[in-house]
């Protein structure tokens, strides 16, 4: 098991977690996105795996979504 | 005032100003590229011309051409992040305008330097000093300008499908 974040910033496995959160909060890329003051690019490169977030955003999106780290960030 | 001095400050290509954490990281991986591209350009062009000055030491060489060397070395660096960086749309909007405003017509200004300087100055056989150094900065603001412009025009146009493409997957 391990953290997607602080990996040194290689390519990651998609974020299934965050994009099934996102949709159960009724929450579309780009509102997201403004929720935390990132780019709706940004959110998509999280969920396709393609960024690795640092702690400050993990925790901006898991406040946004009512979601703990473990919920979105940790993998099984 | 506060708000123009800002514009003016962010209108640079290396300007970072509302980028993204993402956005940033991808722009200064760009850069450090670019930083490794320049000195190593740089030192070869000051290892070429201290051959130069060794090995042919009654060749008198104008500090201008010195010069116009190493411009052409950041021009060209310059132009290398310019791509890489709109290539993944990391450019911010204020660069971008102003790429596709200000740039363009610099380019244009210093195209019709260039010709002036290259071609109408010979043909016309106007008498005027270091007319080949001038047509060659007026050509390599233009070609700076010109990529300038090609680096905003593309930034917008990687966005806008990366945009497109979000909405189809979020569909």
């Amino acid at each position: 098991m391990c953290y997607y974040i602080s990996n040194g910033g290689g390519k990651v496995a998609k974020n299934l977690k965050l994009k099934s959160a996102r949709a159960a909060a009724d929450m579309s890329q780009q509102a997201l996105a403004e929720a935390v003051g990132v780019s709706r690019q940004t959110i998509n490169a999280i969920e396709k795996g393609d960024y690795n977030p640092t702690l400050n955003l993990c925790t901006a999106i898991c406040r946004a979504l009512g979601k703990t780290l473990d919920d979105i960030f940790w993998e099984d | 005032m506060a708000d123009k001095s800002r514009e003016r400050n962010n209108a640079g290509l290396c300007s970072d100003y509302g980028l993204d954490e993402r956005q940033k990281a991808v722009s200064r991986e760009i850069g450090l590229k670019s930083f490794k591209l320049i000195f190593t350009v740089t030192a070869l062009i000051s290892i070429a011309w201290f051959m130069v000055g060794i090995f042919f030491p009654d060749i008198e060489i104008s500090c201008a051409y010195t010069a116009l060397s190493y411009w052409a070395a950041t021009v060209t660096c310059q132009c290398y992040y310019g791509i890489k960086a709109s290539k993944y749309g990391v450019i911010n909007s204020i660069a971008v305008f102003s790429f596709q405003t200000v740039s363009l017509f610099i380019a244009l200004f210093m195209t019709v330097f260039a010709l002036w300087f290259g071609v109408v100055v010979r043909l016309a056989d106007i008498e005027m000093e270091n007319t080949p150094l001038l047509a060659a900065i007026s050509a390599i603001a233009a070609v700076n300008h010109y990529v300038m412009y090609f680096c905003g025009k593309r930034n917008d146009k990687v966005l806008e499908e990366q945009a497109k493409e979000n909405e189809e997957e979020e569909q």
